[in-house]
């Protein structure tokens, strides 16, 4: 079991990563990215 | 060419290629570009004009504060993917703020050792400051603290836009303190961001047991000389647990074990160098 557990662990974050990109989360990461951060830079 | 060699020329490519968004110079703005919805597996702020790609860990905090299930699927995947792939690996060979530690502690100085009780710190950031707060209180506190943040994004946005800087308050003079204090830290003591504060290293520490790639150490060549634990760059005892949680997987034990007795798997299969194959045959 514990030598199949990376491989278990990688098809599962595989089915969750297909399941973002279908749910459209990477339109949403792009909007959120393009915009300036200002709470990373310090403001608010 | 020795694994130190390979990871510098990789760290610096890597900082480079997420880093290429040189018209922002002319621009003044930030890449608003479609690479900007990748998110890569390292500390890389996106607040930063030259950055051409999204942070994770930004991503999730956004997510927890403002998506409709909380849980950013994609972004979980990604660093899961990584992960399950490499463990940590992404530390010691992607991550930028990785690079400007390791140079930053190349500095001659008086050096000092982490407590090893710090290195739980990464597990409170992650769990209060990424994922707790931001859900109750809908703001990204450690985008708010970030120094990788403040140092990548801040820094050179309030250079290039001065009008964001009548806009600055006391939580500006926290973030420089806190950059201050890690860039500090970063010369006196090896990776102390990486060990006591990284989120993301937290997250990836968990797959360094389960993950296609896999250190070992033979323990019938190990003499315990005791070189891969002073030439590792979180103090870890490599002979003792190869694969533990802070293990950035930058394989300089195993150049520097004369009994070639620290080695690598992936999916299994030993990786050995052209120079081990020579020394056999």
């Amino acid at each position: 079991m514990r030598k199949k557990a990376p491989y278990i662990l990688l098809t599962l974050f595989v089915i969750l990563l297909l399941c973002g990109i279908i749910l459209g989360e990477i339109a949403k990461v792009l909007r959120h990215a393009t915009i300036l951060c200002l709470d990373c830079i310090g403001i608010g | 060419m020795q694994s130190i060699r390979w990871r510098r020329i990789c760290q610096a490519l890597c900082a480079a290629l997420t880093n290429s968004y040189w018209f922002s110079l002319v621009s003044r703005t930030i890449y608003q570009g479609p690479l900007k919805g990748f998110c890569v597996p390292a500390l890389n702020c996106y607040a930063c004009p030259l950055a051409v790609s999204a942070c994770p860990i930004g991503t999730i905090q956004y997510f927890l504060a403002h998506g409709a299930y909380y849980i950013t699927l994609y972004t979980i995947g990604i660093l899961g993917i990584t992960g399950a792939l490499i463990g940590r690996m992404a530390c010691g060979w992607i991550c930028p703020f990785g690079l400007l530690q390791d140079l930053l502690h190349k500095i001659r100085s008086r050096k000092f050792s982490l407590p090893r009780w710090l290195s739980c710190g990464k597990y409170a950031a992650l769990g209060i400051l990424v994922l707790a707060i931001p859900f109750l209180t809908k703001q990204p506190w450690f985008c708010k603290l970030c120094p990788a943040g403040g140092l990548e994004g801040a820094v050179p946005m309030l250079i290039l836009e001065p009008s964001l800087r009548e806009l600055l308050g006391g939580m500006f003079v926290l973030k420089v303190l806190i950059v201050v204090f890690f860039l500090a830290a970063m010369v006196a003591v090896k990776r102390p961001f990486c060990r006591a504060a990284c989120p993301l290293g937290a997250i990836f520490s968990f797959f360094n047991r389960a993950s296609v790639l896999r250190l070992s150490v033979d323990q019938t060549k190990c003499t315990k000389c005791n070189k891969c634990n002073k030439v590792c760059p979180t103090d870890i005892k490599v002979y003792e647990d190869p694969n533990a949680a802070d293990c950035i997987r930058c394989l300089d034990c195993k150049d520097v074990c004369p009994e070639n007795a620290v080695s690598y798997t992936l999916a299994g299969f030993p990786i050995r160098e052209p120079k081990e194959i020579l020394q056999n045959d």
